[in-house]
C-alpha cells in the first residue's frame, strides 16, 4: 500500500514537472509557440442573412470563368465549404467561404493582373511544405503562427483584387483557417477566395512550382 | 507461522530483469516519441484536434495537452530509462495508452465506416510522433506497451535503478533465499513476503 502510495506522489511529480515545463518552453519560445486560449480550429460562421450572404458571395472583380456568384466546382465535393448561390440560395446562406476551381485559379494565375500583383496566392502551409514548393509568387500564411506572417501578408494584399488561400487539399483545413485570420486581420471579404483543393490538384496537373523563399 | 507458497512470477520480478526490460522498451520509446513531438508542438496539436475528444472551445484543453503531453513522455521515458519514480512513470505511461489506444482505434473505425476502407488496410498519421503508421499494427503495439507498462506499476524490483542510490532507507542487509525480495535490517529475521529466514548475501 505505501509504495502505491509512493507511486501516486511521483505520478503527480511527473504531472507537476510536465505542465511546469510544457508551458515554460512553449512561453520562451519564439516560434511555433502556441497561445494556451486560442481556438485554431474556429470556422467561419455560417451566414443567415440572406441580404449579406449574397453581397459575401459576388466578389468585387468577378473571375471571367466564375458566374456573378463566385460559383465553386467542388461544391459536391466539400458542402460544408459550399459557395454556390446559383444552386440554390438556402444552399449559399449557410456557407461563409467563397470557393474556387482548380480551373478557375488557373484562369487568376495567368491573369496579367497576377504578374503586376493584384491577385496574390497566400500559402497555408508550414514552412517545410511552402519551402519545399509552393505557387510562383505566392506568400506564406501559417494560421498557426498569424502573428509571425501577417505584417508581409497585410502589405502583399494591400488594395489588391484578389487573395487566394490554399493548403494542401483534401482533407487540409488550414487555408480555411488562414481565410478566417485573413479576414479578423482586415483583408476584404470580397476579395478573399478559397483554393479548395490546393496543392495536391495544383501539382496533380502539373502546373508551375517554386521552392525556397527568395523568388519573391 | 504459516508459510506462502512462493509465487514463480515474484521469483521472476525479483531478479529485476523483467522491469529492466520493461524500462529500457518503455523508456526508449517514449523518449524517442516524445522529443519528436516537442520539436513540432503545433502539428501535434493538429494530430489531436483530429482526434475530436476534447472541445475547440475553450481551447485551454486541447492546447494545454499539446503543450504538455510531449514533455510528460520525454520525462517518464527519463525517468524509466534512469530508474527514478519508475511506478509514476509507469502508471503515467500505462493511463496514456489506455487513453490514446482506444481513440486511435475509434479514429480507425470511423475511417473504415466512412470511407469504406478496409479496417486493416487503415493508416494514418496518428499523432503518436512515429508518422504515417499502418493502424492495427499500432494498435497491437500499443496495447503490448500497455502490458508492459504494468510491468513496472506492479513490479516491486529495484534492482538495476538508479533510485536505489539516493534511497534514504538503511541499505539491504539480505535478500530471501526463496521469493528474491530485499530484507532491510529492521526486519531482518524473517522475510515479509514468505516469512523465511533471508539468506545474506
Amino acid at each position: 500500500m505505501r509504495a502505491f502510495r509512493t507511486g501516486l506522489i511521483e505520478f503527480l511529480l511527473l504531472g507537476v514537472l510536465g505542465v511546469v515545463v510544457g508551458f515554460g518552453v512553449n512561453a520562451a519560445r519564439s516560434r511555433g509557440a502556441i497561445k494556451p486560449g486560442k481556438n485554431y480550429f474556429a470556422l467561419l460562421p455560417a451566414k443567415l442573412d440572406t441580404k449579406k450572404s449574397s453581397d459575401v458571395a459576388m466578389p468585387v472583380q468577378p473571375i471571367s470563368s466564375l458566374d456573378a456568384s463566385g460559383k465553386s466546382a467542388h461544391n459536391t465535393t466539400e458542402p460544408e465549404a459550399n459557395a454556390g448561390v446559383s444552386g440554390g440560395k438556402a444552399q449559399a446562406l449557410e456557407n461563409p467561404y467563397r470557393v474556387i476551381s482548380f480551373e478557375e485559379v488557373v484562369e487568376v494565375f495567368n491573369d496579367p493582373e497576377t504578374e503586376s500583383g493584384l491577385n496574390v496566392f497566400v500559402d497555408a502551409r508550414n514552412d517545410e511544405e511552402f519551402e519545399e514548393g509552393h505557387i510562383p509568387g505566392a506568400v506564406q500564411f501559417f494560421p498557426y503562427e498569424a502573428d509571425r506572417f501577417i505584417d508581409d501578408v497585410l502589405e502583399r494584399t494591400n488594395g489588391v483584387l484578389r487573395v487566394i488561400v490554399y493548403c494542401n487539399g483534401g482533407e487540409c483545413s488550414d487555408s480555411k483557417f488562414a481565410y478566417r485570420e485573413l479576414l479578423e486581420a482586415g483583408v476584404p471579404d470580397d476579395a478573399l477566395f478559397l483554393f479548395a483543393t490546393g496543392w495536391e490538384s495544383w501539382t496533380e496537373n502539373k502546373m508551375p512550382v517554386a521552392s525556397g523563399r527568395g523568388e519573391e | 507461522m504459516s508459510r506462502k507458497t512462493e509465487s514463480p512470477f515474484r521469483r521472476l520480478d525479483a531478479t529485476g530483469i523483467p522491469l529492466l526490460v520493461a524500462r529500457i522498451v518503455l523508456g526508449v520509446l517514449f523518449l524517442w516519441m516524445g522529443s519528436q513531438k516537442v520539436g513540432h508542438p503545433i502539428e501535434f496539436l493538429k494530430q489531436i484536434h483530429l482526434y475530436g475528444m476534447l472541445p475547440e472551445e475553450p481551447a485551454y484543453f486541447l492546447n494545454s495537452t499539446a503543450i504538455v503531453l510531449p514533455w510528460l513522455e520525454v520525462f517518464c521515458g527519463t525517468a524509466l530509462i534512469l530508474g527514478i519514480w519508475v511506478r509514476g512513470a509507469a502508471t503515467m505511461l500505462a493511463v496514456m495508452l489506455a487513453v490514446f489506444t482506444p481513440a486511435i482505434f475509434l479514429r480507425a473505425l470511423a475511417i473504415h465506416q466512412s470511407e469504406g476502407t478496409p479496417f486493416f488496410d487503415i493508416a494514418f498519421d496518428c499523432g503518436c510522433g512515429s508518422g504515417v503508421v499502418v493502424i492495427w499494427r499500432k494498435l497491437l503495439a500499443n496495447s503490448s506497451l500497455f502490458l508492459v507498462s504494468l510491468i513496472g506499476v506492479f513490479s516491486r524490483s529495484r534492482r538495476f535503478c538508479l533510485s536505489m542510490l539516493f534511497s534514504r532507507k538503511k541499505p539491504v542487509a539480505a535478500y530471501c533465499h526463496l521469493c528474491g525480495y530485499a530484507v532491510d535490517e529492521a526486519t531482518a529475521g524473517l522475510c515479509k513476503e514468505c516469512a523465511t529466514p533471508p539468506v545474506l548475501e
